[in-house]
């Protein structure tokens, strides 16, 4: 075997991240001519800075862990700058919020690198984790508010600042499935009880695991956050099958999941009215199905390619600069426009699953998966919704969409996955 | 647990691809549809963002234009006497009429100039639509709606010799510049003000339809113009009773004047004996009468044939959205029908549009003229697009001799018989008055009037008819002579 070379500068990745710079540059100088007005530097104040910030984290990634994967952090990039550009173009106000917020996950993720001593450390904490998570996402039952008029409570403020608990609590869930799941492989992998074909996990070593799993989906959806119940659920079972290596668990959680499902709709007219609209969309095109309509109706407007910036009627959609930020996407770039968004997701998840295949430690290798997994399965959770492929749940889209909580957590994801590429190629 | 990875891995790599796929379905396969429907604002939101063309008449007087509003771009009609041919334009309702049928170069969808148009839209410049002129002339439009006044009715005026429609009048009409406020109102009112009455109305035509029959038999030769016969006895035509008292002065007559005096019992045989050989007209009938023993299927194909080609049983082609003319309903034909049918009654229904263009067939030698609106589109760079090309045909209806005949016939109507309120002094006029039972029994009929001049050498054909007012000769023959009178003072140059 050969041993890595030692580098100590980040080529590639500083070639690539000339690439969101520009792309937020060019793409905010488009919407201020669009717009009429003087095209000043004074005006992409946002734009250098963010060039600024990646100059500055690649510096840093170049001194602190230049072996680390040098894709993830320009791909990453390229989201949120794509993202900048449409939030700022579909809610002016909102631009400069989304480009501190983008900052400030570049921060986070520096910060997760700087002091996780070792990701083995996490396996130590899972419990803590675990518990820490819950109680934030328990918490919004008593202090929970709704600041856009969703009609799910599934907020924490503090001085005008929104945090959403489940975004932190998919990380940690991750943290703890991976944990556990580590601990217990062989007795998954040897299997419990028989019942013919079907071989059952060993289900009393993995109480804590189900009780867990359990209360994180009956909390979610009392608070009618079915996006997140549904990505938890997904999480898991893929964690279990990467875990296990056994797909027999994956078509008893399937044939669960169909149990639930059918349980949950019998159970909440407000999960019926989703099934509905995904059922037949256009016959509730003034009511119930319209956003979904509009969304598809934008997406349609855009063709080829697209309107151009600003030249779009995306602002009938509604929530577009979160949920169904795709759709301005396909309006105004068009269908060339959304496929690079897709590719892009397609790139970050190859990454991702590349960190978990090289990683040599079992426990890095599931978190690495686990944490790609949540990225991964939470785009298509979004974008199938979006584009009527199934029930619509309101999740963001990864890196794109507007959302601080968002924002935040998948770049302390890519902090963890960034941490576990860096262990594993150290020289 | 490598494996489980890569498994993982090829999951969501499906996933994107399906995503990717169902991206390529709704914004390439489902585009042009889901464009178009109307839950997409994007229709509205672009019609905001067009400069719409005005339209002018003929004599570049503006009909509609598009101004700007604080509240966005407002369409106005400065001559709401043009209405029922500009129709409106408004985002909430839509478009009807020249508005519609010419809305692509209206809204520079289309242009006389493509690269132009290509580029404007490439540099996102506000698109400019074209101006669409019109062979109406606002004048006569006026005049002709002052005719009909607030009387149910309709008048339609074209030059015959090259189909340009001079003006298109429907009574009751309405403001297209206060359609919010009114529109309620519009759409509730029973006589329907919001309809053309001149090309999507179909009236019992009563005696005008004379000409059509007339045009058969002399056509087909079956009749001698000039052969006095007595007529002076009531008829029972297999259950149908008609007579001659439209000409009681008058014992002996000849086809001429039986056509002047529009004789329904000369017609009725007429229509009846149409396929029966040489028509024998008088008093002194021998029965059985030739379809009395042979049949009247072949009279009944004849008058089929010639109705089809005055523009009966198919849509005229024409700008504005036009109700078909027919013969009879559903039902077989019987003797009595088609007797009926040859002075005009029965089911026989007919909008003014065609009346006019049988009269300007006549008028234009028996070659019927294709009737049209749209002059020309010019483009704001100046290219002009011609919308239509005059002197169009739809066909040759009757022989040069036959239409010179019924000519004659027609001025004969208006020199001495029921016609005579058409006269225009110093002009010679062709004209058939035509006063038709329409509706329950004891409505009062409807008031026709169809005809043209200079009868030498026909400048205007005009239709005319007001619903249940009357006789042909005391109100549609008069308003017929006004437009008329109008047109040639408009043209005598």
């Amino acid at each position: 075997m050969s041993r890595p070379v030692a580098r100590t500068w980040r080529g590639i990745e500083l070639g690539l991240l000339l690439f969101p710079a520009a792309l937020l540059l060019v793409g905010l100088a488009l919407l201020i001519l669009a717009q009429g007005r003087e095209l000043a530097p004074r005006n992409l104040g946002a734009g250098f800075t963010f060039a600024a910030c990646l100059v500055a984290t690649h510096v840093w990634l170049t001194r602190a862990y230049p072996h680390a994967d040098q894709l993830l952090f320009p791909i990453a990039a390229t989201l949120c700058a794509l993202g900048q550009v449409m939030v700022t173009r579909l809610v002016p106000t909102l631009g400069l919020r989304q480009s501190l917020w983008v900052g400030l996950g570049f921060a986070v993720m520096v910060a997760t690198l700087t002091l996780l001593p070792g990701v083995s450390w996490l396996r130590r904490y899972r419990y803590l984790c675990a518990a820490a998570g819950l109680l934030l996402v328990i918490s919004t039952f008593a202090l929970g508010i709704d600041p856009n008029g969703s009609g799910a409570r599934l907020w924490l403020g503090f001085g005008g600042v929104f945090f959403q608990p489940s975004e932190i609590l998919k990380v940690l869930l991750v943290i703890f499935f991976a944990s556990y799941l580590d601990d217990y492989r062989e007795l998954l992998t040897y299997g419990g009880p028989r019942f013919g074909p079907i071989t059952l996990p060993p289900i009393p070593y993995l109480t804590p695991l189900f009780l867990m799993l359990l209360l994180s989906l009956l909390v979610l959806t009392l608070q009618r956050d079915l996006g997140a119940a549904l990505l938890f659920y997904s999480i898991f079972l893929a964690m279990l099958y990467v875990a296990s290596g056994r797909s027999s668990y994956v078509v008893l959680g399937l044939a669960l999941f169909v149990v639930g499902a059918a349980l949950t709709y019998r159970a909440f007219s407000h999960v019926q009215l989703r099934v509905d609209i995904w059922l037949d969309p256009w016959s509730k095109a003034e009511s119930s199905g319209y956003q979904l309509v509009q969304g598809l109706t934008a997406l349609a407007a855009g063709g080829l390619f697209g309107s151009g910036l600003t030249f779009g009627y995306p602002e009938y959609v509604p929530a577009v600069h979160t949920d169904f930020i795709i759709a301005a996407i396909g309006e105004e770039l068009g269908l060339a426009g959304s496929l690079a968004v897709v590719a892009l997701y397609l790139l970050l998840v190859y990454r991702g699953f590349k960190i978990a295949l090289e990683c040599r430690d079992s426990f890095g290798a599931l978190l690495a998966a686990g944490l790609t997994t949540v990225v991964g399965v939470q785009s298509l959770v979004i974008l199938g919704g979006a584009l009527d492929l199934m029930p619509l749940t309101g999740v963001t889209l990864p890196l794109l969409s507007y959302g601080g909580s968002s924002i935040l957590a998948n770049f302390l994801i890519l902090g963890l996955l960034l941490a576990v590429s860096a262990e594993t190629r150290r020289p | 647990m490598r494996t489980a990875i890569g498994r993982l891995h090829l999951a969501l790599t499906l996933g994107f691809a399906i995503v990717g796929l169902t991206l390529g379905y709704w914004q390439f396969f489902r585009r042009a549809e889901l464009v178009s429907r109307s839950t997409n604002p994007r229709v509205e939101e672009e019609a905001r963002q067009v400069l719409r063309g005005r339209i002018l008449d003929r004599n570049g007087e503006v009909l509609a234009q598009t101004t700007e509003t604080p509240s966005g771009p407002a369409r106005s009609y400065p001559r709401p006497g043009t209405t029922h041919v500009t129709g409106y334009f408004s985002p909430r309702y839509g478009e009807t009429n020249v508005e519609a049928r010419y809305d692509d170069y209206l809204r520079g969808a289309r242009s006389a100039n493509p690269l132009e148009a290509l580029w404007s839209s490439l540099l996102h410049r506000r698109t400019v639509g074209s101006e669409v002129i019109l062979t109406i002339d606002a004048r006569l439009q006026q005049m002709a709606q002052e005719a009909l006044g607030s009387w149910p009715g309709a008048v339609v005026a074209l030059d015959p010799k090259t189909g340009a429609i001079l003006a298109l009048a429907s009574s009751p009409t309405f403001d297209p510049n206060r359609l919010d406020e009114s529109w309620s109102t519009l759409t509730h009112d029973p006589s329907q003000p919001l309809f053309n009455r001149a090309s999507q109305s179909a009236y019992t035509p009563g005696s005008i339809f004379k000409l059509v029959t007339a045009a058969a038999a002399i056509d087909l030769g079956l009749v001698n113009l000039d052969a006095k016969y007595r007529c002076t006895t009531q008829m029972d035509l297999a259950g149908l009773k008609v007579d001659c008292r439209n000409h009681a002065q008058l014992a002996e007559i000849n086809f001429r004047e039986a056509f002047a005096w529009s004789c329904n019992r000369t017609f009725a045989l007429t229509g009846l004996e149409l396929g029966a050989g040489p028509l024998v007209l008088g008093d002194d009938l021998k029965r059985p009468l030739g379809w009395e023993a042979n049949g009247i299927q072949p009279s009944v194909e004849r008058l089929q044939e010639y109705a089809a080609r005055f523009g009966f049983g198919k849509e005229i082609p024409f700008e504005l959205p036009v109700a078909v003319s027919r013969l009879k309903g559903d039902g077989d034909w019987y003797p009595s029908l088609l007797g009926q049918t040859g002075f005009g009654q029965g089911e026989i229904q007919s909008t003014p549009l065609v009346m006019a263009l049988a009269a300007a067939t006549i008028a234009n030698g028996g070659v019927m003229p294709a009737p049209y609106l749209g002059d020309e589109a010019r483009a704001p760079g100046g290219a002009v697009s011609q919308l239509n090309r005059p002197g169009g045909s739809l066909g040759r209806v009757v022989k040069p001799d036959t239409a010179a005949a019924l000519n004659q016939m027609m001025q004969l109507s208006v020199e001495a018989a029921y016609a005579q309120p058409a006269k225009i002094p110093g002009v010679k006029v062709a004209g058939k008055t035509g006063t038709a039972e329409a509706g329950p029994g004891g409505a009062t009929p409807h008031s026709w009037f169809v005809g043209y001049a200079p009868a030498d050498n026909p400048r205007v054909a005009v239709a005319v008819i007001f619903e249940h007012r009357g006789s042909g000769t005391q109100f549609a023959t008069p308003a017929g002579q006004r437009v008329m009178k109008a047109a040639l003072d408009l043209y005598k140059r």
